[in-house]
């Protein structure tokens, strides 16, 4: 799992010529920032705000690369991953991207990161205060299946009215025998509001129960801000008799041998076979490094 | 006896119409009111307007709550309103796919109101929702199926269920058994005469056919362009009629 | 100046031991598709009836007894007069009560057995008769083992219990 073109750690660089600071207009960044006040106001609660054209589609994390850009600065040193790993596409371009409109400095490193971009999932290494946490957002609205109406479902949350969210549930247990969902986990925001936390496995959703990072989530098509302060309460939904659970595996990470992190199937071969290794190439990678370490010290 | 509503001078005006001219009567636990009119009498439109899907532009409505405060329903806050209408209130209505969610099984359906004032225990929902069926003659083991695989009757009985769950102390009932062929709408009635009895209920029931009113209903209202009259025993009213309208009316019927 | 209101008097409660008390009954019934024409059928009606007592009404058909009986339970409505009635303990006013009282008084106190029993049909005999019963609160199997002790008393053969009074 070795990064093939850029380094795990960069320092700050020129941005290109002829950019803003991270790409946006002042105004824009400033009317961003003014929506992720509100949100970090009201815990789980979606701020509208005006989405604007980036240089790249929707569906590609615009949401996620305004955030960032709102609130990124010359010192800040970020992180991209996406679906865990630093070294897929999208994450490796977003990076860039940001290289390029900030010259800002990048990291690989969970701890040494000041800000992270996700894409559908929140890193091993437990965050720390100070760190801010930006998911890209695909659907922000939990009820979207279950309320069709957009007036209904605002009126919804306005009123504190989820009983159709928990008809879902009940639902799910009845046609399976447990809740199914596997990723896109309804949670409950500081006692008070029902919250998409994007298509993170629900392997990650404790991660975000009181933890001491900024958490900011941006879905630019449906031009949707919400927002968790640190040190908030967050809870999955389940039934007193059918209690929240995450996923586990038979095996460890075929790579460093962790049997607490959420592992990706990869099929190696064309006789299925397969084997597990860590989604956070970060993680992994840390862990290896470790180990050799240790090895290297015994042997 | 404390009146559970109070209704004074309900008055309803779309322009110059009055679809609603003054109305005013009390119920009492226990009592089921019938309100018989032709179309366009305003019975329809009353009673949206006592049960909050319309504004009324004058008149009072009250309504004495399971903890004995008085409420000004048309004062009432909406959240209010809303957490009312699924716990100490219900409305049937007549056609009964408005009234129930056509995706989710019987169980779900019966289950919602309990979810919405906080039940989070699968199994005890689960017990309730077998209950119920069981009160409104639906088999048990229908409990996981859709609604759109039931009878007219039976998606009425369902809708019944899911609205008695929360033990509601004021039904309102918009014609229950209209497109019902006559031998579903006879067990329909039977299971709502038991039920008044057992669960105390008081009922508002508007519909335009006199034998259910003659088999469920304690009172009887008579609406004709939005103005009410004849508000006595359904006995009193339909064995001696006074107003010329009811007399019309008692005449016309097929069966007396 | 304001005008000078009469106030209806209020009517006193007999002072008697009776349970009935029904004093100048006027009833009238205007057929109003039939040209408004007025048919006078009980004029200045007085009766009384104490506790134990079996009253007959006879009469040519046509003399006002299904009209002064109906008007004695409150089905038919008079045109003036009082119907005074033991209820509970109180007397009581018919005419003037309100609905829900009423309904009260015919489930403890007054009963009405018709010619005509007008019953729900596809019930059987034995929950008809236990209904009133059970408005009452009574246990359902208390009310029909009530319900059958009567029959049994009133001669009413075993095998027409479960079947409907419209057999």
């Amino acid at each position: 799992m070795t990064s093939l073109s850029v380094s795990p750690t960069s320092a700050p660089s020129t941005s290109e010529p002829g950019f803003n600071f991270a790409y946006l207009d002042e105004q824009t960044k400033r009317s961003i920032r003014r929506a992720i006040l509100k949100a970090v106001a009201i815990p789980g609660h979606q701020i509208p705000f005006s989405s604007r054209e980036m240089p790249m589609s929707y569906g590609w994390g615009t949401g996620g690369i305004q955030v960032t850009a709102s609130v990124i600065g010359q010192d800040d040193r970020l992180k991209v991953i996406d679906q865990g790993a630093d070294d897929t596409t999208n994450a490796v371009n977003i990076r860039r991207f940001f290289q390029k409109v900030c010259g800002v400095a990048t990291t690989e490193h969970t701890e040494e990161a000041t800000l992270i971009q996700t894409r559908h999932r929140i890193p091993e290494t437990p965050l720390q205060p100070g760190q801010v946490l930006v998911y890209q957002v695909p659907m922000p609205e939990p009820l979207y299946f279950i309320e069709p109406s957009r007036t209904e479902a605002n009126k919804m949350h306005a009123l504190e009215e989820y009983g159709p969210m928990y008809v879902k549930l009940y639902e799910d247990i009845t046609k399976f025998g447990r809740i199914a969902l596997a990723y896109d986990y309804p949670v409950m925001v500081n006692g008070r509001h029902l919250m998409n936390p994007s298509p993170i496995p629900r392997f990650d959703n404790p991660k975000m129960d009181m933890s001491p990072a900024l958490q900011l989530f941006g879905a630019g098509r449906e031009k949707r801000i919400y927002a968790i302060p640190p040190y908030t309460q967050v809870k999955s939904l389940d039934f007193e008799d059918h209690p929240f659970s995450v996923e586990n595996w038979e095996h460890p990470c075929e790579f460093c041998g962790a049997t607490d992190s959420y592992l990706d199937e990869v099929v190696i071969d064309d006789q299925g076979g397969r084997l597990w290794i860590c989604s956070d190439t970060d993680y992994c990678e840390q862990r290896q490094r470790e180990q050799l370490g240790h090895t290297q010290k015994l042997g | 006896m404390q009146p559970l509503l109070t209704v004074n001078n309900l008055s309803k005006y779309y322009g110059n119409l009055r679809a609603c001219d003054l109305i005013s009567f009390t119920l009492y636990p226990g009592q089921v009111l019938g309100i018989i009119g032709e179309s366009g009498s305003g019975k329809s439109t009353l009673l949206d307007s006592i049960a909050g899907h319309i504004p009324f532009e004058d008149g009072i409505v009250e309504y004495c709550s399971r903890d004995n405060t008085l409420l000004d329903l048309r004062t009432l806050s909406e959240p209010r309103r809303r957490k009312l209408m699924k716990t100490e209130w219900g409305y049937v209505r007549q056609n009964p796919r408005d009234g129930l969610r056509m995706t989710v099984t019987a169980g779900a359906n019966i289950g919602e109101r309990l979810l919405d004032v906080g039940e989070r225990h699968y199994g005890h929902i689960r017990t309730e929702a077998l209950q119920w069926l069981d009160e409104v003659e639906i088999p048990q083991g229908r409990i996981d199926d859709f609604p759109n695989t039931f009878s007219g009757g039976m998606q009425q009985r369902l809708q019944l269920a899911r609205i008695l769950v929360t033990r509601p102390r004021i039904v309102l009932m918009d014609e229950p058994t209209g497109g019902l062929d006559v031998s579903v709408q006879a067990k329909l009635l039977d299971l709502m005469r038991s039920l008044v009895r057992t669960l105390n209920l008081s009922v508002i029931l508007v519909t335009h056919d006199i034998g259910v009113v003659r088999l469920l209903a304690h009172r009887l209202m008579l609406m004709q362009i939005g103005q009410l009259f004849d508000a006595l025993l359904t006995d009193q009213v339909l064995d001696d009629p006074h107003h010329p309208y009811t007399q019309q009316l008692v005449n016309a019927t097929l069966i007396p | 100046m304001a005008t000078l209101q009469v106030l209806p008097t209020p009517k006193a409660p007999p002072q008697t031991q009776a349970l009935l008390q029904a004093d100048q009954l006027y009833k009238s019934f205007v057929l109003h598709h039939q040209g408004g024409v007025k048919l006078p059928v009980l004029e200045g009606v007085t009766l009384t009836v104490n506790p134990g007592e079996c009253v007959a009404l006879q009469g040519p058909s046509g003399s006002g007894k299904s009209t002064f009986m109906r008007s004695l339970y409150a089905n038919y409505r008079v045109d003036s007069g009082s119907i005074w009635v033991k209820h509970q303990g109180r007397w009581v006013d018919l005419p003037q009560l309100e609905a829900h009282q009423l309904i009260a008084v015919r489930q403890h106190t007054l009963g009405y057995v018709s010619q005509f029993l007008r019953v729900i049909p596809r019930v059987p005999a034995v929950d008809v008769a236990a209904e009133p019963l059970l408005e009452l609160g009574v246990d359902l199997d208390e009310a029909q083992t009530t319900v059958r002790e009567l029959f049994s008393r009133l001669n009413l053969p075993e095998r027409l219990w479960q079947l409907s009074p419209t057999t």
